[in-house]
C-alpha cells in the first residue's frame, strides 16, 4: 500500500512541480504549485507526520499561496515574460540544482537501507501535535522564539515600509 | 487493509449521499421557505409530483433536473483549464471537511459514525477547508469578467482575514480540552461542572463562541459578509459567467459550507453527540445521540439563516476592517484569557 | 473610510475601467456608468441616460390634451398618481378654471398614497440592494394595499389615467375610507418594523452614514429638489412654498436632514411617509361630497346619459374625443411636490385641442446630473446605496 501511495504521489509532485515552471501562465503556475504542496502533504501522511501535514496545507496551500494567487491577480499579464535575460542565469541555476541534489543524494545514501542497515530511529510521537508541540515549546523554545521575534520585526517593517510613502506625504 | 479501505469507502458514501447532498438539497429548501416565512411570503410550492406538492419539498429536485439539462456556458475568453476546475476545487474542499466530524460515539470501540480518526484531528478540518478559497479565487480569474475578478479579489482577500479569526477562536477550545481529536473535545465537554453543568464549549469558552460564529459566517460567505457576490454590485461575483452544474456546484458547496461550520461549531461548543446526564452504549442511545448532533447542526443552521435574512451587507473596507481589528484582537485576547485561567486554574 | 490612495512611482499601477449597465442589475436597465477604478475605489464616473427615452414630450404634441395622461401615468411609474395631477393642474391654469372642490382632496390624496408607494419603493430598493431583502419586502407588501386600493378606483394598479382635465374620471369607491384605514394601519406597523430593522442598524448606517453627501449649497446649484434637496437641510417643498390645490388647508411637516448623505435621505423619506399619512386622514376628514368633475362640458366628458340622451351631450362628446378639450393659446408652467422633488410641466397651447409644446421637468434628472460628483472617491459599493436613495426613475428621467 506505502509504496504506490508513495509513487502516485510523487508522480503528481513531479508533475505538478514541472508544470509550475513550464506553465507561461502565472495562475497555472501557481495553482501546479498547490496541488505539488497537497502531494507533499500526502506524502507527510504517509510518513505519520500528521502535523506537518496539515501545516503544510492551512499554512503554504492554504495561505501563503493564497497571497500569491492575489497579487497574481493584479497583475496585468497582457506583458509575457520578463525583460530580465542574463545568459549567466541557467549556468547558476544547474549549479545550485546540482548542489542540492548532491546533498540531498548524499543525505539519502546515508540512511537508505541498502546503504546502511538501521533505519533512522523515530519515536512514535514524531509529526504529531504532541511530539511537535514538545520540540517546539520545550527542547527549541530559545530558537522558535526568536524566530516569532524575527517574524514580528518582519511584520512591523513590512508595515514601516509600506505606510512609509503616506507619511513623508504628511498623512 | 482491503476491509478498512472498503468500510472507509462505505462510510465516505452514506456521508456523502446521505448527508451532505441531502442535506444541501434540504437547506436550499429550508433557506427558501425560511426566507418566506420571514417576509410574509409563501415560498416555494409549485413543483409537484402526481399533484403533490409536499410543501415545495420536490423544488431542489426540480432545480437540479434544471441545472443539469442548462446550457453549459463558456466565455470565449475564458482560462478553460482554470474555469473547468474552479468549481470542483469549491466543491470537493468542504465535503473532505466532513471526515473529521464525528456523527456520534464510537460503537463497539471503533469509529463506526466518523470517517477517519486520524492523528491531525480537527487540523484536517480547518487544513482542508481553507483550500476552499482556490475555488472562488480562480473562477473569478479565470472567467475573463471584470465584475467576477473583483468577486474573486474579494473573496481571497476576506477568506484569508477571517481564516485567521477563525483558527484563533478555535485555540481556545483546544487548550481547554487539551487536544485536537474530535472525539476527545466531545468527552470533555461530556463532563459535568459543579455536578450540573455541562462542560460545553459555548460554557467554557463563550467569547470563543461569538468569533467562531462572526468569522465562520464570512467564511461561508453569507450576508452580512456576502460581498464576493454581491448581486447588487458585482452582479454574482466570481459566479457571473458560470451556469449550468458548475454554478449549481458553487450553489450547493455553499449550503455543504454551512452545514460544514455549524457541525464544527457543535462539536466544539455544543458537546457534539453528547446528551448531558446520559450515557452508556445501548442502541437507543447512540441512536439518541446522533439525533442530538443533528439537532445542533440544525440549531446552527438555523440561527445562521435567521442572520443571513436580518441584515444587510457589509463594505469591503469594513468587513476586512471589522476582521483584523475586532476579530483578530478579540481572539488573541480570548487565548491569553484562556491561559491565564487555565495557569491558574491547575 | 476612503482611502487615500498616492501614485506609487515605483510600480506602474493603471486604473480600471469598468462599465456598469444598462443590464446591470443595479441599474434598473436604464442608466450606464463608466467607471474608472482604483482598486475599489472611483476615480472617475461618466453617466449615460437615456435608455427608456419614448419621446413622451412629442408624442403628446400629436394627442388632445386629455389623451396625454396615460402617457405621463408613465413618467414616474413608481408614483404614477403624481404626474396626473401635475399635468391636469397645469393644463388647468392655462384654461383658468377651478375644479370641485372635492375634486382637490380627491387628487391631493391619490398624490399622498402615491408619494407614500414612492419612498416606501425607495427604501425598499435600498435596503434590498444593500442585502437587506426583509426589509425590502416588508415595504413592498404594504404598498400593495396601496396598489389594491388604486385597483379599486381606477381599474389599473400602475397606469392609472385617472386625472382628466378638470376632473378625475370617477369618484372614489365608497369604501376607500375603510380600505385606507386599513392599508395605514399595516403601512404603519410594517415601518415600525423596517425602523428597528434599519435605522439603528450599525451595518445599514455604516453603509449609508457619509455616503454620497450632498450640500446645501451645492445642492441648490445642482438643481436638486424633493427629499435629496431636504436632506441637505433645505426646508423646500412645493407642497408648502407654492401650494397647491389643498395642502394650504392641512397640517403637516417637512423634515429635514443636516449632512445630506444617504442616511439623512433614507430618513427624510422614512418621515414623509408618516406625513403623507397625516394629510390623507385630514383630507378625508374634510373632504366634501360633491361632483368630481367640472361643470363646463367644453372641458369635461358630459355624463354617459347626457351624450346618449341628448343632442347637446352627443356634440360635447364628439368635439372633445376628437378635437379636445380647446385650451386659449398660452404658456403656462406648474409644478407638484413629486415622488423625488419638484415635478414640473411647462406647457403651451395654440388655442387647439392638442398641446402645441409640452415640456417635463423631471425632479432626478436634476440629482441624476450630480450623480459623478456624490460618487467621487468612494468605492464601488458605495454606488449602491446612492444611486437608490436618489431614486432615479427611468421613466422620468428619459421620458
Amino acid at each position: 500500500m506505502e509504496p504506490i501511495l508513495f509513487a502516485v504521489l510523487a508522480a503528481v509532485a513531479l508533475v505538478a512541480a514541472v508544470a509550475t515552471i513550464a506553465w507561461r501562465n502565472p495562475l497555472r503556475s501557481a495553482f501546479s504549485l498547490i496541488v505539488c504542496l497537497f502531494a507533499l502533504a500526502g506524502m507527510f501522511v504517509t510518513l505519520f507526520a500528521h502535523f506537518l501535514a496539515a501545516m503544510q496545507i492551512l499554512v503554504y496551500a492554504g495561505a501563503i499561496m493564497v497571497l500569491f494567487v492575489f497579487v497574481i491577480m493584479l497583475l496585468d499579464l497582457s506583458g509575457h515574460g520578463s525583460e530580465l535575460k542574463l545568459r549567466i542565469l541557467p549556468v547558476l541555476g544547474s549549479l545550485a540544482v546540482l548542489a542540492v541534489a548532491g546533498k540531498f543524494a548524499k543525505t539519502v545514501l546515508s540512511t537508505h537501507p541498502l546503504v546502511t542497515d538501521v533505519p533512522p530511529a523515530v519515536p512514535d510521537s514524531f509529526g504529531t501535535v504532541p511530539g511537535v508541540a514538545e520540540l517546539l515549546l520545550g527542547q527549541f523554545l530559545l530558537p522558535f522564539e526568536l524566530v516569532s521575534l524575527l517574524l514580528l520585526v518582519a511584520v512591523v517593517g513590512a508595515v514601516v515600509v509600506a505606510r512609509r510613502r503616506f507619511w513623508r506625504e504628511g498623512k | 487493509m482491503l476491509e478498512l479501505v472498503l468500510i472507509a469507502f462505505a462510510k465516505c458514501v452514506f456521508l456523502f449521499l446521505a448527508f451532505l447532498l441531502g442535506g444541501a438539497a434540504i437547506l436550499s429548501w429550508v433557506e427558501r421557505k425560511m426566507s418566506a416565512v420571514i417576509q410574509d411570503r409563501i415560498g416555494p410550492n409549485r413543483a409537484a409530483v402526481f399533484g403533490f406538492t409536499a410543501f415545495g419539498l420536490f423544488h431542489p429536485i426540480a432545480d437540479g433536473i434544471k441545472m443539469l439539462f442548462k446550457e453549459d456556458f463558456v466565455p470565449a475568453r475564458a482560462d478553460k483549464i482554470l474555469f473547468f476546475f474552479a468549481p470542483v476545487l469549491s466543491f470537493v474542499p468542504p465535503l473532505l471537511a466532513f471526515m473529521a466530524i464525528p456523527f456520534g460515539p464510537p460503537v463497539a470501540g471503533r469509529e463506526w459514525l466518523m470517517v477517519s480518526d486520524s492523528q491531525m484531528g480537527l487540523l484536517f478540518l480547518l487544513a482542508v477547508a481553507s483550500i476552499g478559497v482556490y475555488g472562488h479565487t480562480l473562477a473569478g480569474w479565470s472567467s475573463d469578467n471584470k465584475f467576477s475578478l473583483m468577486g474573486a479579489l474579494r473573496t481571497s482577500s476576506q477568506l484569508f482575514s477571517y481564516e485567521v479569526g477563525l483558527t484563533l477562536s478555535l485555540l481556545g477550545v483546544f487548550m481547554v480540552y487539551g487536544t485536537i481529536m474530535p472525539q476527545a473535545i466531545i468527552g470533555g465537554q461530556s463532563e459535568l461542572m459543579w455536578g450540573w453543568l455541562p462542560r460545553w464549549g459555548i460554557v467554557t469558552q463563550p467569547l470563543g463562541f461569538i468569533l467562531f460564529m462572526l468569522a465562520s459566517i464570512a467564511e461561508t460567505k453569507r450576508a452580512p459578509f456576502d460581498l464576493p457576490e454581491a448581486d447588487s454590485e458585482l452582479v454574482a461575483g466570481y459566479s457571473t459567467e458560470y451556469s449550468s452544474m458548475r454554478f449549481a456546484m458553487f450553489f450547493l458547496s455553499e449550503f455543504v459550507g454551512i452545514l460544514l461550520v455549524s457541525a464544527f461549531g457543535a462539536v466544539l461548543f455544543l458537546g457534539g453527540w453528547n446528551i448531558p446526564f446520559l450515557a452508556g452504549d445501548a442502541w437507543w442511545v447512540v441512536l439518541l445521540q446522533v439525533g442530538a448532533f443533528l439537532a445542533k447542526v440544525g440549531a446552527l443552521v438555523y440561527l445562521q439563516m435567521l442572520v443571513r435574512w436580518t441584515v444587510p451587507r457589509m463594505r469591503f473596507d469594513q468587513v476586512i476592517d471589522f476582521g483584523w481589528k475586532y476579530l483578530i484582537p478579540f481572539g488573541l485576547l480570548n487565548l491569553l484569557a484562556t491561559a491565564v485561567v487555565l495557569a491558574v486554574w491547575r | 473610510m476612503t482611502q487615500e490612495r498616492l501614485p506609487m512611482p515605483d510600480l506602474t499601477c493603471r486604473e480600471m475601467l469598468l462599465q456598469m449597465g444598462p443590464s446591470h442589475p443595479a441599474m434598473h436597465g436604464t442608466v450606464k456608468l463608466d467607471l474608472r477604478l482604483d482598486g475599489e475605489s472611483i476615480v472617475a464616473v461618466d453617466t449615460t441616460i437615456g435608455f427608456l427615452h419614448r419621446g413622451f414630450e412629442k408624442m403628446c404634441e400629436n394627442s388632445t390634451w386629455n389623451q396625454c395622461f396615460p402617457y405621463a401615468d408613465r413618467l414616474n411609474y413608481v408614483s404614477p398618481a403624481i404626474n396626473g395631477v401635475g399635468l391636469a393642474l397645469a393644463i388647468e391654469k392655462l384654461l383658468g378654471i377651478e375644479i370641485p372642490e372635492r375634486t382637490k382632496y380627491i387628487r391631493v390624496i391619490l398624490s399622498e398614497i402615491a408619494r407614500i408607494q414612492d419612498h416606501l419603493t425607495a427604501i425598499a430598493a435600498a435596503a434590498l440592494e444593500l442585502g437587506g431583502f426583509t426589509a425590502m419586502l416588508w415595504a413592498v407588501e404594504a404598498r400593495d394595499y396601496y396598489y389594491y386600493m388604486f385597483e379599486d378606483v381606477t381599474g389599473a394598479r400602475v397606469t392609472l389615467s385617472y386625472c382628466r382635465v378638470g376632473g378625475v374620471r370617477n369618484d372614489l369607491t365608497p369604501d376607500f375610507r375603510q380600505k385606507f384605514d386599513h392599508a395605514a394601519r399595516i403601512t404603519e406597523k410594517l415601518m415600525v418594523d423596517i425602523d428597528r430593522l434599519l435605522t439603528r442598524n450599525r451595518i445599514f448606517v455604516d453603509r449609508m452614514r457619509d455616503i454620497g453627501v450632498m450640500k446645501a449649497a451645492e445642492a441648490i446649484d445642482w438643481g436638486f429638489s424633493g427629499p435629496c434637496l431636504r436632506a441637505a437641510g433645505v426646508p423646500y417643498d412645493v407642497r408648502k412654498d407654492d401650494p397647491y390645490l389643498v395642502y394650504d388647508r392641512v397640517d403637516f411637516d417637512v423634515p429635514i436632514g443636516d449632512r445630506g448623505d444617504n442616511f439623512d435621505r433614507y430618513l427624510v423619506r422614512m418621515e414623509e411617509i408618516r406625513q403623507s399619512l397625516r394629510i390623507i386622514r385630514q383630507c378625508f376628514d374634510q373632504m366634501p361630497d360633491g361632483p368630481v368633475n367640472h361643470p363646463d362640458w367644453q372641458v369635461t366628458h358630459p355624463p354617459k346619459s347626457e351624450v346618449y340622451g341628448t343632442i347637446e351631450g352627443m356634440i360635447a362628446q364628439f368635439e372633445l374625443v376628437f378635437r379636445g378639450p380647446v385650451v386659449p393659446p398660452g404658456e403656462v408652467f406648474r409644478s407638484v411636490e413629486g415622488g423625488n422633488g419638484e415635478l414640473g410641466f411647462y406647457v403651451v397651447s395654440d388655442g387647439s385641442g392638442r398641446p402645441y409644446r409640452l415640456h417635463v421637468r423631471p425632479p432626478c434628472f436634476a440629482i441624476m446630473q450630480a450623480l459623478g460628483d456624490m460618487l467621487m472617491g468612494t468605492m464601488v459599493a458605495d454606488i449602491i446605496p446612492t444611486f437608490d436613495s436618489i431614486n432615479m426613475i427611468g421613466g422620468e428621467i428619459d421620458r
